[in-house]
């Protein structure tokens, strides 16, 4: 799994490219980790380049949705493709943790209201 | 009289005190020479042992296991090649180290000796110095011969309690395992009225992936299938503690009610997500016996599948996130109409998730069919040939992930199905 | 040959690291020996039976080297190989250079029992 950081004002973007896994999760949330004690008010999950998400990545990514509380700022998903955006919605992973299509909707989505 | 001149810068053993005296085993049949090494070899420090000829010190060498061999070459009966070549021949003998006694004027013995075994050579002739020199490097590397057989012995040791180590682990693990299927249903109806058959095979000897059907207050049926994220006995721990939860006794208690969709809202708070992330998913239903109505919830699991005979088939499930994503939400039931000869399957995602030798999954369209086309086979048939068809997809025994599948059945009033092989 | 000491004492103690004890020990032993060897060689000569004579003059050698007895290691050296080779017109007269020897050598020995080292 790679990690690649990029930030756009107050927004952070990693782009992940490989898969999620229980194998790669110390190194996953290590990343994250850092992207969150750097400050950013967003956090966005590129998910273009993940090809495959276990159960435990799928838990992972629940337990971000609920450590990034209203007040400090969200995360959300970023174009997850084909098998992966499948597992995603079967999860019903969306209710609370928002997917985007586009960057540019991702990065808009900063200025919106925190979900509830 | 002289006394012995015990000169420190000649003790061999200085600063080792610690470590035991080197014992030496002499053999030379010859007396005066014999006293002679033998003298000069306690005058540096070292125990010997003596023997006068070949046979006696082949049997010193197996009683007293000496840290070094010196065998005179020429002896009556066994010589000393002969008693070198018999200790490397020996087993228990062959690593010990053999020095042999040369006259100092034949130099071919030693291209002999070597073929014959021996580790180094000694001329009787030879200085202390001399003496001291060879000794101690045979000493050398008798004690490194040593420290290499230890540590092998070591490791056998080591291994063996490895080795049974594990036989215990595993013993463990299966009690584990027959405790943890001992929770599944007891084969046989669970109502009057109602057939079951379950077929289950957890990817390693435990699984997180287990079933229920049982009396929920009078004249309901409980069913659910939960699954717990990961593998093996975390997992299964896991999963028998959410089991618990899900008693009859305790629902009455924790939820006050047996209605699908009280429960897992319960369930949902009770049960969050671990700090690993690790969690649930699950399907409840509640079969009301005399108007054959299903309720039902899901958090997260869409396995639960109604094969109806007269009606449409359908899944029954709703969109809806596991337990623990999000504590503050609520679940609601929805109900569905059983009639007589349905069939209610829930099963886990191993089943369809099961992948082709190529990776193409199985898929929950192929099951669906492999299940109907059961339409008219007994309730067991239709579990078994479905394992056996799901099995050929695979191309294999084994699958990567746990494996559940339970059907109920609502029983005609005329009887069960008819029976076909 | 007669102007070679019969032992070299300085040697010998070396090689015993001075041990007087062992070296007594030992003179004693080759004194207690040394008219059977001397029989042993005699007969062997008789009889001509020079594998028992290379055996004795072989042991003889060993026992005086233990000594640093240069002229009778060498005198008895020389009988084991003359045997050895069959060199029948030779024993003879190495024979009794032997025993020459081995009497000049147990009388120094005697002395050194008798009237301890030299300092």
């Amino acid at each position: 799994m790679q990690i690649t950081e990029r930030r756009i004002g107050q927004s952070i973007i990693l782009d992940l490219t490989g898969e999620l896994s229980y194998a790669n999760r110390t190194t996953f949330k290590a990343a994250v980790e850092r992207s969150k004690h750097s400050g950013c008010r967003h956090l966005i999950l590129n998910m273009q380049g993940v090809r495959f998400l276990d159960s435990s990545a799928l838990g992972t990514l629940a337990l971000l949705a609920q450590s990034f509380p209203a007040t400090q700022g969200m995360v959300s998903l970023l174009n997850p493709q084909s098998y992966v955006k499948e597992i995603i919605t079967l999860a019903n992973l969306h209710q609370i943790l928002p997917v985007y299509t586009s960057e540019q909707d991702a990065l808009a989505g900063s200025r919106l209201p925190a979900a509830g | 009289m002289a006394e012995p001149a015990h000169r420190i810068e000649d003790e061999p053993l200085a600063g080792k005190a610690a470590k035991p005296t080197p014992v030496i085993l002499l053999v030379d049949d010859d007396e005066m020479t014999r006293i002679s090494m033998a003298g000069r070899l306690k005058r540096l420090g070292y125990r010997v042992i003596e023997a006068g000829d070949g046979v006696a010190g082949l049997a010193a060498v197996r009683a007293q296991r000496p840290d070094l061999v010196i065998l005179d070459w020429m002896m009556p009966g066994l010589d000393g090649p002969s008693v070198c070549e018999a200790i490397r021949a020996d087993g228990e003998l062959r690593s010990s180290q053999v020095v042999l006694m040369t006259a100092h004027d034949q130099p071919g013995q030693i291209a002999e000796g070597l073929s014959r075994g021996a580790d180094d050579f000694l001329s009787k002739a030879a200085s202390k110095q001399e003496v001291l020199a060879r000794v101690q490097a045979s000493l050398r590397s008798s004690a490194l011969v040593r420290e290499i057989e230890r540590t092998r012995d070591d490791l056998d040791r080591s291994h063996r309690l490895l080795s049974a180590k594990q036989a215990e682990l595993e013993s463990e693990l299966q009690s584990a395992a027959e405790f943890v299927r001992a929770q599944l249903p007891l084969p046989g109806m669970p109502a009057p009225g109602i057939g079951m058959q379950w077929a289950y095979q957890p990817s390693l000897a435990l699984g997180g992936d287990l079933f229920q059907v049982g009396a929920w207050g009078s004249e309901t049926l409980g069913l659910y299938i939960l699954d717990a994220s990961g593998h093996g006995v975390a997992a299964a721990l896991r999963a028998v503690a959410l089991m618990s939860f899900l008693r009859e006794e305790n629902l009455a208690k924790a939820v006050g009610s047996f209605d699908p969709g009280a429960i897992i809202t319960e369930a949902n708070r009770r049960f969050p997500l671990t700090q690993d992330g690790e969690y649930f998913t699950l399907w409840v239903g509640r079969l009301h016996l005399p108007s054959q109505t299903v309720s039902y919830a899901a958090a997260g699991h869409c396995g639960a599948f109604l094969h109806s005979l007269q009606g449409a088939s359908q899944w029954l499930s709703s969109a809806s996130l596991p337990l623990g994503f999000d504590p503050t939400i609520t679940f609601d039931s929805a109900t569905a109409q059983l009639r007589p000869r349905d069939r209610l399957y829930l099963l886990s995602d191993g089943i369809y998730e099961a992948p082709s030798p190529t990776g193409e999954l199985w898929g929950r369209e192929r099951l669906q069919a492999t299940l109907e086309s059961h339409r008219n086979h007994t309730l067991a048939h239709s579990i078994g040939d479905t394992m056996t068809t799901a099995r050929q997809w695979l191309g294999g025994d084994i699958f990567p992930d746990d494996v559940a599948l339970l059907g109920v059945e609502v029983l005609d009033s005329s009887g069960p199905a008819k029976e076909k092989s | 040959m007669d102007g070679q000491p019969v032992m070299d004492l300085a040697s010998a103690m070396e090689r015993f690291d001075g041990d007087q004890d062992l070296f007594l020990t030992l003179a004693e032993m080759f004194l207690e020996r040394s008219p059977a060897t001397l029989t042993a060689i005699q007969t062997a000569l008789a009889d001509k039976n020079l594998p028992m004579l290379a055996k004795e003059a072989h042991k003889l050698k060993g026992s005086a080297m233990e000594f640093c007895a240069r002229p009778t290691v060498a005198a008895a050296g020389q009988l084991e190989e003359s045997a050895r080779r069959s060199a029948l017109n030779e024993i003879a007269a190495i024979g009794e250079r032997v025993h020459a020897e081995v009497q000049r050598l147990t009388a120094a020995l005697q002395v050194i029992i008798e009237k301890g080292f030299p300092s």
